[in-house]
């Protein structure tokens, strides 16, 4: 057991290390769930609103963002937990274990701390194993916080249930640690093993997905199909977790078996080597900022055409929906407008232009990262001028949200069009979300003035994204005026529901104009750096 | 020709720390000038005010010819620059960084360039994140190198380099200097100053407390003797100019002014001198001159 010396000494530096982020992660969970199965019978209060639910959950894209048609027959509660939280938690469980598992192993090596730490009489699997303990140790407190407070929610759950939805999430969460840590002994790179570990997780989560609309076994294939295949509160199965406790075991082995094939500091697959030379755009400012933020761009703009044309794809069932759920149909109906459909997608549009005001502070504020890693001085350093390395970062910045605010009302239109032969709802839905484009560059102008005037309070452009967020959720569950008018989109009519504003389509573009020319002439003046 | 640098009374705060304090500094053109401090003492400070990346609170600073704030992008067209830290693009290959950076400064010497990545021994096609940090500084020099300007700005730039890389960076420093270019040289390593600069400007808590050719440095300070003499050297420490004689059996070791060399040598001899030793003061030496009040003196640690 030498290789595992000192294992004991890690735990209690990982525990004391990262305390904090276990408390949050633990206490998030275990908190989100207890207060979404507490507000279940606000949602739902009625035998009749349940299997309301349930028919909407029969539905391929019912089945793609739940379960398997888990006990539609007979709604109850613990059916509902059963056939829309399992995925999602287990889900969330095990993207922190890829986040905590990559943290304490081979982003640890990476930065050649592990290295001070294995010079120590540290055996070789120390480090790997005190993570995985550590990352375990949580999952199974969650699990057993989670089975002692679900039966006292009051939704009628069993304890046996109770316990088994419990150990069939965790222990999706646990045979993610261990994959995690294999993909870590793999990859050479933190950022990589993250990327893996978390593309994994959503491969899971979509072949049960896949399988569970086709009914086929393919979900089998699927930790997350394992854990919903124990079926908790409708029938109870116990057996799939044999499988979590087979896998995981081996997977773990797996990963120490290629932890003594490797060389310290290294991976199975070294980093892949990339071109020489620079293509000829790189060597502009523009061409520079667009390689810098296509990743995030890409990204955001087939996350937001996938999100829209789900929620196009609903505005035929919203009518039965919200029909169902008098407190649905009590927040459409005060956003106004001539039909249910309409009010969904006045609320869309405001959500996902919400989606692109955040994307936009995010590219926005690359410039000060660039700034404090330094890498800003080096580019000024050469004959650009600041005026020009700053707009071309926010030149693609402002194309990419056009193009983002574009994919949201097309998607949307689109799918909304497919379900209902209504094509119009394309043009509608583009006019909807490009309604709120004032909005969008009034916070991106707060942004850039934030940036070009008191860059250590960038954050600041954070926190005006998170007004925007309660002003969208003030929408919904009705919040005083005042509160919904701290946020540019306050100020804006909801279309198409209602009319376009022309006044504060106006005002607001004309504050965004001058923030970003202020933003601009605060940078031309001032010092370049963290200080 | 103008001077490549001329700063007068330069000073900087950060909110209440003062980083320069009335720095003057004279860089001739086509000279190496060494700018030797410890951390902190305001080298780079300075040369990011010489980039026009902060604005000084007065005095002021002439580079080219030019005012660094106002005409910084036309002055960065004759210069290039080694960062102390350097940080690169973590997606982009260390090749990708070096082109992007050379050709923002206008160009790219492609035979150039490749004869640089050979003799820095660097893997152009590996991504920057991977890079170890004398790697990445490789990268900023190979940029800097490749390009064709009139005046290097290097801060600290072979921190992370290993000897072999150093004698290479050598080399191309004396190239430089041989095609006429300036070079200003940040550095707290006093071997790589010693052999590469002509003159020396020594920097401490934002002044510039000594400037001149090692030469003369050397003038005003004193040179270390140790003599093996017949008869024990009893009178030295009555000769002026003579400091510090620590006497060992027949031996004697003890330093002295410049300018009194002659007659502490004079003194000397008549002790039947059978072995000597002397050595100029090394750049050590001139440092801690300036920053011998701030050497604590090593604490015994009491073994466990």
């Amino acid at each position: 057991m030498r290789t595992l010396a000192g294992t004991g000494t890690l735990i209690r530096f990982i525990l004391r290390r990262d305390r904090f982020r276990l408390i949050v992660w633990i206490g998030a969970v275990v908190g989100l769930m207890a207060s979404f199965a507490a507000t279940s019978v606000d949602l739902f209060p009625t035998p009749e609103s349940l299997q309301a639910r349930a028919s909407i959950m029969d539905s391929p894209i019912g089945v793609a963002f739940s379960g398997p048609r888990i006990g539609l027959d007979d709604y109850t509660y613990g059916a509902y937990l059963s056939n829309e939280y399992v995925g999602f938690l287990a889900v969330t469980l095990a993207l922190m274990s890829v986040f905590l598992v990559v943290r304490n192993t081979r982003l640890e090596e990476q930065t050649g701390r592990s290295e001070l730490v294995r010079a120590n009489p540290v055996g070789r699997h120390a480090p790997a194993t005190a993570a995985l303990s550590v990352v375990v140790g949580a999952q199974i407190l969650i699990g057993v916080l989670l089975a002692l407070l679900l039966p006292g929610t009051g939704l009628d759950l069993s304890v046996e249930g109770s316990w088994l939805f419990s150990a069939a999430v965790v222990l999706v969460g646990i045979v993610f640690a261990a994959l995690t840590l294999l993909i870590a002994e793999i990859s050479s790179h933190s950022r990589t093993a993250v990327g893996y570990a978390a593309t994994a997780v959503g491969a899971a989560y979509m072949i049960r997905a896949l399988g569970d609309i086709e009914d086929s076994a393919l979900s089998m294939v699927s930790p997350v199909g394992w854990a919903q295949a124990t079926r908790p509160f409708v029938d109870d199965v116990w057996w799939p977790l044999l499988l979590f406790v087979v896998s995981g075991v081996i997977v773990t082995w797996a990963s120490f078996v290629v932890a003594t094939r490797r060389d310290f500091g290294e991976g199975l697959l070294a980093s892949k080597p990339g071109p020489g030379e620079a293509s000829p755009s790189l060597g502009r400012p523009l061409g520079l900022a667009w390689r810098l933020q296509r990743g995030l761009l890409v990204g955001w703009g087939v996350g937001m055409f996938v999100l829209a044309a789900t929620y196009g794809g609903l505005v035929k069932e919203v009518e039965t929906f919200a029909g169902e759920n008098p407190f649905i149909e009590e927040a459409l109906a005060a956003i106004g407008g001539g039909s249910l459909a309409e009010s969904w997608a006045s609320m869309l549009g405001f959500m996902m232009m919400a989606l692109t005001a955040s994307f936009v502070v995010q590219a926005i504020l690359r410039l000060r990262a660039e700034e404090i890693a330094h890498r800003a001085e080096q580019v000024l350093a050469t004959p650009v001028e600041r005026w020009r390395w700053m707009g071309s970062h926010l030149l693609v910045a402002a194309g990419g949200t056009v193009v983002i605010a574009l994919l949201a009302g097309f998607g949307f239109g689109l799918s909304a069009g497919s379900a209902t032969g209504e094509w119009s709802w394309i043009g509608t839905m583009i006019g909807a979300t490009m309604s709120h484009f004032p909005s969008v560059i009034f916070v991106a102008g707060f942004a850039v003035a934030l940036f070009g005037l008191l860059p250590r309070l960038t954050y600041l452009a954070w926190v005006l994204i998170t007004i925007v967020w309660i002003g969208w959720l003030g929408v919904i569950v009705g919040l005083p005026e005042w509160v919904s008018n701290l946020s540019p989109f306050g100020h804006e009519a909801l279309v198409p529901a209602n009319d376009l504003n022309l006044t504060s389509f106006g005002v607001l573009s004309a504050i965004a104009v001058v923030l970003v020319v202020a933003g601009f002439l605060g940078f031309q003046h001032r010092d370049i750096g963290t200080a | 020709m103008p001077e490549a640098i001329l700063i007068k009374g330069l000073e900087k705060s950060y909110g209440t720390i003062k980083a320069l304090n009335g720095l003057d500094l004279e860089v001739a053109t086509g000279e190496v000038h060494g700018f030797l401090g410890p951390n902190g003492a305001g080298k780079t400070t300075t040369i990011r005010i010489l980039l026009g990346l902060l604005q000084a609170d007065s005095g002021s600073a002439q580079l080219l010819g030019g005012d660094p704030w106002e005409d910084a992008v036309g002055l960065h067209r004759r210069l290039a620059y080694v960062p102390g830290d350097v940080e690169l693009w973590p997606n982009l290959t260390g090749g990708q960084a070096i082109d992007v950076l050379a050709r923002l400064r206008g160009g790219v010497d492609e035979k150039r360039r490749d004869e640089l990545l050979e003799r820095f021994d660097l893997d152009p096609t590996k991504k920057a994140r991977t890079y170890s940090k004398g790697n990445r500084q490789k990268v900023a020099l190979v940029a800097a190198l490749a390009s064709d300007v009139e005046l290097l700005l290097l801060d600290e730039p072979t921190a992370g380099l290993d000897p072999l890389m150093e004698r290479v960076f050598q080399d191309y420093i004396f190239q430089a200097k041989t095609a006429g270019k300036t070079v200003f040289l940040s550095s707290h390593i006093l071997a790589q100053v010693e052999k590469l600069c002509d003159r020396v400007s020594i920097i401490r808590l934002g002044e510039v407390v000594e400037s001149g050719t090692l030469v003369e440095m050397r003038h005003l300070t004193r040179t270390t003797i140790e003599a093996d003499t017949s008869r024990p050297a009893t009178g030295l420490a009555g000769i002026p100019g003579v400091h510090d004689v620590v006497h060992d059996n027949s031996r004697v070791r003890f330093s002295v002014d410049g300018e009194h060399l002659d007659g502490a040598l004079r003194e000397l001899n008549q002790y039947g001198v059978r072995s000597l030793v002397s050595h100029p003061p090394t750049l050590e030496e001139l440092m801690l001159r300036h920053y011998g009040d701030e050497v604590e003196p090593v604490e015994e640690v009491a073994t466990a």
